[in-house]
């Protein structure tokens, strides 16, 4: 979209944000998402000794 | 152009955001899979480690010092001029020693604990009252004196007026004096927020002391295993990290978004303070709530990776602060020069690059010392798995660290 505020200097009003943005956290929290669930799958235990 | 969403965000980064904020997670996880292939066993040695050096250290020097520096500061601060403008007190405050702190205490170890005037001023009242043994209170005193500034710093909207800053300097200043008098050394120690903050940063220090004394040079990492997991040492650090979080969140635009519904009062400053510090806090909670089935059983589990915590805190410090350091320092000077800030001393470039840098280096330095605990804490034959969620947490806070100075 285009404004013109100023009379002779065009203003662009820009969108930033939506699915973009949202994409843009997928590697982190796709990494973040497969250590918590291997890390909870393969808890050991409580009753496990700790083999010391 | 004007950007509708973000004035000047994803423009400081050189390179775009979701580079920067995949390569900052992927840093993150290489080095935990090369410390996982190479460093097989504990190799930090703490307090044992380090060369002996002889520096000599300027003690009386330093404290002289200190105390004519609080004089001073205060002189300007309750004399000078009222309007920020003309009077250098607050850039003195926020920026001279607040900031000032994390690189002197990187480069010199823990000196501010030397030439602390209040610890100074204290040494000497102590001389006249009758004294008290420390309550177990751990470092939880300090976590009430920090928060107050913190609170003053960046929620309660009067941060930049001169007699106000003049005012806390002076209560916290009577208060730990008093309380340094009555209960000995060891309060600054357990309740000084910037003494114990600055103690933190000088742990990443290759300038220490070894468990003999002696002062070495040492492997900043050894110097980190040294700190003493106190009750509320952990909820300072987080505390920190929080308000760090917070203080990047007031410049994007969901924030203004809130001042614009919710008002721009200290009491909308003080809900989002407390809930960044609160989420920044829960999602340490939950890794540990994760990691401590894995965990020997003698181990304290909440504050087992409270150390590894310093380097992201002190990272996300430098990131955050320092373009403010560099900039807003010159108030210092500029307000009685009557010369102008120079903001061309730094390129948008090296800002960003600082930025990011210092916090994937803060996060793989917490990897490293979290690994090195790992192997010493973590059960037999699950030292890999039973770090995945501290690595997941560090993921976290390094994408979520990235995202905030990038003004998103």
């Amino acid at each position: 979209m285009s404004v013109d505020l100023a009379g002779d200097l065009p203003v662009i009003l820009m969108h930033q944000g939506g699915w973009d943005e949202i994409a843009v956290f997928l590697g982190p929290v796709l990494i973040i998402a497969l250590l918590v669930v291997v890390a909870r799958r393969q808890a050991p235990p409580p009753e496990e000794e700790d083999g010391e | 152009m004007i950007l509708a969403h973000g004035l000047g965000g994803r423009s400081d980064l050189p390179v775009p955001l979701w580079l920067a904020l995949n390569a900052g997670a992927a840093a993150v996880l290489v080095s935990f899979l090369a410390l996982t292939a190479l460093w097989t066993r504990p190799r930090l040695r703490g307090a044992e480690g380090g060369r002996p050096v002889r520096l000599p250290v300027p003690r009386v020097a330093l404290k002289v010092v200190g105390v004519l520096l609080l004089a001073g500061f205060l002189a300007v601060a309750w004399g000078g001029p009222s309007d920020v403008e003309h009077n250098p007190a607050p850039a003195w405050f926020y920026v001279w020693f607040w900031v000032g702190l994390v690189p002197v205490s990187l480069l010199f170890g823990p000196v501010w604990r030397l030439a602390n005037p209040l610890r100074t001023l204290a040494a000497g009242l102590g001389r006249l009252v009758p004294h008290r043994e420390l309550p177990a209170v751990g470092h939880w005193p300090a976590v009430v004196s920090l928060f107050a500034f913190l609170w003053l710093e960046l929620a309660s909207g009067f941060s930049d007026s001169v007699r106000v800053v003049a005012v806390f300097v002076t209560v916290y200043a009577v208060a730990h004096v008093v309380a340094g008098a009555v209960f000995g050394p060891g309060w600054f120690d357990r309740g000084d927020g910037f003494e114990l903050y600055s103690v933190l940063v000088a742990a990443l220090s290759p300038l220490g002391r070894r468990a003999d004394g002696a002062l070495v040079l040492r492997n900043p990492l050894d110097g980190l295993m040294t700190l003493q997991a106190r009750s509320g040492l952990t909820p300072f650090v987080l505390l920190v990290l929080g308000s760090t979080v917070f203080d990047g969140l007031t410049r994007l635009p969901l924030w203004t978004s809130v001042q614009e519904r919710f008002g721009t009062s200290a009491a909308v400053g003080t809900v989002g303070l407390v809930v960044a510090v609160a989420a920044t806090a829960l999602a340490y909670a939950g890794a540990i709530r994760l990691t401590r089935p894995y965990l020997r059983r003698s181990v304290a589990a909440y504050d087992a990776f409270a150390h590894t915590l310093v380097p992201i805190m002190v990272g996300y410090t430098v990131a955050h602060y320092f373009s403010f350091a560099v900039f807003e320092g010159q108030r210092g000077w500029t307000t009685w020069s009557g010369a102008a800030v120079d903001y061309t001393l730094l390129s948008a470039g090296l800002i960003a690059a600082v930025q990011v840098g210092g916090i994937v280096l803060g996060h793989v330095l917490a990897v490293t010392s979290a690994h090195d605990r790992s192997l010493r804490d973590l059960r037999p034959g699950y030292e890999r798995v039973g770090q995945y969620p501290m690595l997941a947490l560090m993921v976290g806070y390094t994408a979520v660290g990235i995202a905030l100075v990038s003004g998103v």
